[in-house]
Formats: structure tokens, sequence, C-alpha cells
């Protein structure tokens, strides 16, 4: 039986904090979401520059995330797969334009939250809060890791652990994008690649 | 005379970590809270701002801290000195940022339960820490700032992380030569090797680009 987008995102929150699909506060955060929303391969999720920002939750479908770095450049970020919450921080943090855009690379379903009202949902729900901090506690943990296989990983066990983590990835970004992941010039990338 | 005594067994076990009256908060540090929140939030700081009681953490130059409990559900600003981040992987220590005046600290990447790359604090010079708890009872007159301060601790601890991911994707050579610039006091306290590593770049480009930067200074 299908199962309504309130339930689909709260299934997801049970299985990422151990707690019931029923807990209200997860029923109450997914039937804030609007949707669904449909993406074709190539099409933008998000894009850089905007004044709008939502946390996105993607049912179905994958795709890849950009960041802009200061130097006007743009470095490839990780990819959107089923079931993840992205969103643009900077702009969740501070209501700055988005710094960052996501393309899907194949076709998608998503639903999204305003990041004013995700803010309004958070201030008043305590308990929810208190995973948030823990779901935060994760994500530092896999950014420190990516941090230290960046700086110092060696770069073709790199490539290939990448490869598997993200599959097809080398059919969706182009070199220059997998290049900017790596922290590697493109003709780097290239003899990496081979 | 009993209140010293009792103040220095305090200090001795927990390794030299003071803990002293409330001090004044110098108006930078302020400033520094009020752009943490989030502009819709930052009503919340206008009137409430002399309310904050600040408490100030001296750590000696020296010590190596791979937790630090005492921070947890608070908000602490570098008032003054250095401290080094480093994670061990593949048996070698690497460090990945450093906190200086004006910083936010966040204890969560040496929580205990949640380190997994052994990231220690390396106190590089004598450092002062200011500090605000965020835990106050739900009538408290602070409460809604102290759950907006909170909200921003939790999501910004996670994203300080990729604020250096993103360095790394900036050209080495200019952000290497800039970064020398802005903090030669810690690029000499650094063995060489360890600079080169924590910059990303051998140690023969270290080797030119601490000859550049240093060149006009």
């Amino acid at each position: 039986m299908p199962r309504t987008k309130t339930e689909v995102i709260a299934s997801r929150l049970a299985e990422m904090t151990g707690l019931p699909e029923s807990f209200s506060d997860f029923l109450s955060f997914g039937g804030l979401y609007e949707g669904p929303f449909h993406f074709a391969p190539g099409e933008q999720m998000w894009g850089s520059g905007q004044k709008e920002g939502y946390v996105w939750f993607v049912q179905s479908g994958y795709g890849f995330d950009k960041i802009d770095l200061e130097d006007g450049t743009t470095m490839l970020n990780g990819m959107i797969e089923p079931g993840l919450f992205v969103c643009d921080e900077k702009n969740l943090m501070w209501g700055s334009l988005t710094a960052s855009s996501a393309k899907m690379s194949t076709h998608t379903t998503a639903y999204r939250l305003s990041t004013k009202e995700w803010r309004n949902f958070i201030y008043s729900h305590a308990h929810f809060r208190s995973f948030l901090y823990r779901i935060n506690a994760h994500f530092l943990q896999m950014r420190k890791l990516r941090l230290m296989k960046l700086k110092h990983q060696d770069k073709k066990e790199y490539w290939a652990e990448t490869k598997a983590r993200f599959p097809g990835i080398e059919l969706y970004c182009t070199q220059t994008e997998i290049a900017s992941y790596f922290g590697v010039s493109k003709s780097t990338m290239h003899r990496i690649m081979k | 005379m009993r209140l010293f005594y009792l103040q220095i067994c305090y200090i001795h076990t927990i390794r030299r970590f003071i803990l002293t009256q409330q001090p004044a908060p110098p108006p930078e540090i302020l400033t520094i809270l009020k752009a943490l929140l989030h502009p819709d939030d930052r009503f919340l700081f206008t009137n409430m701002s002399e309310q904050l009681v600040f408490e100030k953490f001296s750590f000696s130059k020296g010590t190596i801290h791979s937790n630090f409990k005492e921070l947890n559900d608070r908000i602490t600003i570098v008032k003054n000195g250095v401290i080094g981040v480093s994670h061990r992987m593949h048996a070698l220590v690497n460090w990945s940022h450093f906190y200086t005046e004006g910083d936010l600290v966040f204890n969560l990447e040496i929580h205990e339960d949640l380190n997994r790359m052994e990231t220690q604090w390396h106190v590089l010079e004598d450092t002062v820490l200011y500090s605000i708890d965020t835990n106050v009872p739900d009538t408290h007159p602070l409460k809604k700032l102290m759950v907006a301060f909170k909200l921003q601790r939790s999501l910004l601890c996670s994203y300080q992380y990729q604020h250096y991911i993103k360095e790394y994707g900036l050209d080495r050579h200019e952000y290497s030569v800039k970064w020398i610039r802005e903090h030669s006091k810690i690029a000499a306290a650094l063995p060489r090797k360890e600079l080169a590593n924590f910059l990303g770049i051998s140690n023969s480009s270290l080797k030119s680009f601490l000859k550049e930067a240093l060149a006009d200074a």
C-alpha cells in the first residue's frame, strides 16, 4: 500500500534515531513538508544565489551537490540519495543567499520545507531538537573523516572508495567536478582515474 | 581561606583548568555572539545581552585535551591564545584547524562518546576562553535566546568542518601563502612536516611558499 508523505518522512526519522515511527514530533514534522516535487535527469533541485532556502527530503533519485568557493570556483560536495535530508547550510543558519547547488542525475521525487518553517518547528519541539544535535554530531564525524581523507589518503585508494560509494559518478559528473572533490588538478585526476 | 583551598583542589583535579568568577565580557565577544545568531533571532540578543553570564576558562600552553565535557551545551569563544586540533588517521597525527582569537570553539569534535579519530586539542599558546551555558530553566528570561544559540551551535559544529573542506578546494599555492602570512606564529611553532601536511602540500612546496610568504613580512 502506498505510504503518505508524512509516513515516509516519519519512517526515515525513526530509522535515523531508533525511535518509533509513530512519535508525534516525527508525524508533525513530516506533515509540514510540501510536495511531492519531481525532477528529471539534469534538473536542479536548487541553485546558487537563491534567497529562498528549503530543507529537502529525497524519497527517490540520485544527484550531486556542489558548493561555491571563495575564489569563484565550485567544489563537488557529495551525492544526494534516497532518504537524505539536504539543504544549503548557509541559508539555513543565517538566511544568506544559497551558496551551493544540487542537480539530479536520475528521475527524482522529493519534498521540501522552508528553512523558516524548519526553524520554527525546531524551536517549538524540544524533544526533536535534542535528536538533531545527535544527528549533527554524526555529520561532524563524517566530515572529519572526509577532510582527513581529502588531505591525506592515497588518491587512487580514495577514488576506488568513492566509485564504490557513488556508483556512476563518472557518468554524471565532469572530470573537473570530480577533481574538485579530491582537491587535485584535472590532469592529476585523469591519471588517477586511468 | 577554606574557599581558597577548595579552588586549588579543583584546579588540580581537572588538569590545569581554571574556572574563575564571572568576567565582564569584552564588546567584541558580544559582537561575535550576535553574529552567530540567525538574523531573525538577533532581536532576542538586543535587550538580553547584559543578562548573559560568562565564565572564563584558562588553558596552559602545552596541555592536550581529548575530552572536555565542561564545555558541553556551551557557546565558547577564544579570547586569546591558540588551540590546534589534531586527528589520527593511518597511524599519523594530522592537524585540521587552529582556534585563534575570536573563534567559536566546539567541544563536540572531542566528545567522549563520538570521538572516533582520536581528535585532540593541543594548547599551543596560553589560552583564555569565554563561555556561556545555554542550559537554563524553561521559565528563565533568556530561554528563547539560549534555544536559538543551542540550535546554531548544533548546526555550526558540523558546518565548520564543511568550511575546512571548502578551504581545501582553494588553490594550494595562494591559500598556503595567505595562511602562513596570517598565522605566522602558528606556522613557526609547527614542525615543517606537520605544517606541510596541514596545508596539503609537499615539503618542497612548503619551502618555497614559506619564502614567498615571509618575503614581505
